[in-house]
């Protein structure tokens, strides 16, 4: 009996999940991203203080940065294509329940945000590498083209098989990154740094929870005004130490909106990894828990905005 | 359910429906449906008619639940149409095709076949069957995206036959189809109203809705303004028409005579033309039994044998 609705949530949200990596801007800022990330430790000429820490701090505000266009985008746009395009009336006329309909939506841009975040990962790493050894291995000033190769297979695949090109592409930039890194890792005496990794994971939870912002608004609000409350959301909630933070001890009316804002401080710890350092899992899991709870109470005032919605 | 009970009871009913549209500060906007009071009996051919902008669609959203009323109430099945369970039982097409773009036309259906009740085997055998009837099996493959309008209307229709519906609701049917997928289509609606199924449509070609629904309402703004059977509603008053092969001219004379003898009025004489659509249907067969391998899609099969359930009986004469 309860099997329907959850086969019903794994083909929404796969679907949900394709309609955004299709759309090509997904693509190009994802391409754009690793091959930045991977670039930009070849750009820091003068380095001061430790060997990679501003490569590495640059990475992940790469991620953070085109993964909140990528978020924000994706899930303002996941919801209002489908009721736009007629899509989502298609479905619900289905025994689709609009609670899980919306649900599934949310799903997908998770997927969506953890493949991007991935690629992000793995670029990262190729970053610490060419920061760490690129005096020794000359060779390795090739790696920003790794994406690049990627979307060369693609073209390839997609002649031979007819498949779609921006799917593809897709994996196989993952693809290529993950074989590249792999090799690498193994073969560098540096390794795979995974003390940086919880540093990535945390900055995919920050994506999720605006991915359940976006697609919260997009319920009510079209597009353009969705992604301006979205990117004043996202500024409020990087200063929002400062802006209302330091009042909460003294005043009420500075405690609601430090309450209500997502606190994004909490996801960046660059600093954690300063001079070796890492972040423990414990932290990571108390971000995560923050996370989901915070995106559990926006997901549960969207399905109720949803709910009442009309559905062209 | 027991059959008897289905049969009596209606299987839509409207009563002063009102739908009104509001801008995001909840002023209003459109009012589009202003008091509508509509049954649809188990088993009819309902035809929903009216110029663009007359309610149509929105009346169709709001049985469908796709839309909320603004006041008045609606049963499907006596259920409201919030409730996911009528679902179940209702195939809807909508009047734009939409489609996921990228989905071929076997994957559109094997997606919205996994949003219904049904194993993977059952699945499977009713998106070939239905592949088969829309006669789409040689484009299969191709993403719908690339489809001509017609064709995904037929995807859209395979679509809404996925559950094998009791109550189909079809806004817009035909349009965007050549005259043969028009006349399969209607084949398909008489088909499935023999075997005991309701179907409710909406259409701007009055002679599609001439030649299959039994009951048809005309909405202008929002409200109705012609309801009943459509023999009724059309039948010419005070007239007859006979018609008989070709005679001669003599003949002909003697029993236009013999008329105005026997009733005192001079009878009109014409002579019938075939209908457009037979004359386009005749040339078509021919072409396709000279074309090898066409484009786009071709005839299609007999109705699908999953939906072919139910006693064949004649609709009343
Ligand atoms: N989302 C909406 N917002 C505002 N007004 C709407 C909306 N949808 C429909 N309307 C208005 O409601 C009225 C009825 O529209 P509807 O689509 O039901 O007409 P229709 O009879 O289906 O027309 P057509 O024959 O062109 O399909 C129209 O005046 C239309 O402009
Ligand atoms: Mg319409």
């Amino acid at each position: 009996m309860h099997r329907l609705p959850v086969r019903q949530l794994i083909a929404l949200s796969g679907i949900a999940c394709l309609e955004v990596i299709r759309q090509p801007i997904t693509l190009l800022l994802m391409v754009t991203c690793t091959v930045l990330t991977i670039l930009n430790p070849m750009l820091v000429i003068y380095p001061f203080g430790e060997v990679g820490k501003l490569p590495r701090d640059s990475a992940l505000a790469f991620q953070l940065g085109f993964g909140l266009l990528v978020a924000a985008y994706g899930a303002c746009t996941t919801l209002s294509r489908e009721v736009e395009s007629g899509t989502a009336s298609a479905v619900l006329s289905k025994p689709v329940s609009r609670e899980n309909f919306f649900f599934s939506k949310f799903l997908g841009m998770v997927a969506v945000i953890v493949i991007y975040s991935l690629c992000s990962i793995l670029a990262t790493q190729l970053n610490q590498m060419i920061s760490h050894e690129l005096r020794d291995h000359a060779l390795l000033a090739l790696l920003p083209l790794t994406p690049v190769a990627g979307l060369l297979a693609a073209a390839v695949i997609n002649y031979t098989t007819r498949r779609p090109f921006v799917t593809v592409a897709f994996a196989s930039v993952l693809v290529c990154l993950a074989l590249t890194t792999g090799a690498l890792a193994y073969g560098m005496h540096g390794g795979f740094q995974w003390r940086i990794v919880p540093a990535n994971v945390l900055i995919t939870f920050a994506l999720i929870v605006l991915a359940a912002i976006a697609i919260t608004l997009s319920t009510r609000l079209r597009t353009a005004p969705t992604i301006m409350i979205c990117s004043a959301v996202l500024v409020l909630g990087l200063v929002s130490d400062f802006l209302f933070g330091r009042f909460t001890d003294e005043n009420w009316w500075g405690t609601i909106p430090y309450m209500l804002l997502p606190n994004w401080q909490h996801f960046w710890v660059t600093d954690g990894l300063t001079g070796g350092g890492s972040v423990p899992w414990t932290y990571v899991l108390n971000a995560g828990g923050y996370a989901v709870l915070y995106a559990a109470g926006v997901l549960a005032i969207g399905t109720l905005c949803f709910r009442w919605t009309d559905v062209q | 359910m027991t059959e008897s009970a289905s049969t009596t009871r209606p299987v839509v009913v409207a009563h002063d429906l009102h739908k009104t549209f509001k801008d995001f500060w909840r002023r209003p906007k459109v009012h589009a449906l202003k008091g509508v009071d509509l049954e649809v009996q188990p088993g009819e051919i309902f035809g929903l008619l009216g110029p663009n902008g007359a309610g149509k669609s929105t009346l169709i959203k709001l049985l469908l639940g796709l839309l909320r009323p603004s006041s008045g109430d609606i049963r499907i099945f006596d259920q409201s149409p919030s409730d996911v369970r009528s679902k179940e039982r209702i195939g809807y097409l909508p009047e734009e095709t939409t489609l996921y773009r990228y989905l071929t036309a076997r994957e559109t259906l094997s997606f919205y076949a996994r949003l219904f009740d049904l194993d993977a085997a059952a699945r499977r055998e009713r998106v070939d069957q239905l592949i088969e009837m829309i006669g789409l099996a040689r484009a299969e493959t191709r993403v719908v995206g690339e489809y001509s309008k017609g064709m995904g209307r037929r995807i859209g229709l395979a679509q809404a036959l996925l559950n094998d519906p009791e109550l189909l609701i079809l806004d817009e049917p035909t349009s965007g189809l050549d005259p043969a997928g028009r006349r399969q289509i209607k084949d398909l609606i008489q088909a499935l109203a023999r075997r005991g199924r309701t179907v409710v449509l909406s259409s701007h070609l009055l002679a599609d809705v001439e030649d299959i629904c039994d009951r048809i309402a005309i909405l202008f703004s929002g409200r109705v303004y012609a309801l009943g059977r459509t023999r009724d509603l059309l039948e010419a008053e005070h007239r007859t028409r006979i018609t008989f092969p070709e005679v001669t001219e003599e003949a002909m004379r003697t029993v236009l005579a013999a008329i105005q003898t026997a009733s005192g009025v001079e009878p009109d004489v014409d002579r019938p033309t075939v209908p457009l659509e037979h004359f386009f249907l005749d040339v078509i067969e021919s072409a396709q039994q000279s074309e090898r391998d066409p484009t786009g899609a071709t005839s299609g099969g007999e109705l699908a044998p999953f939906l072919d359930r139910g006693s064949d009986h004649d609709p009343d004469p």
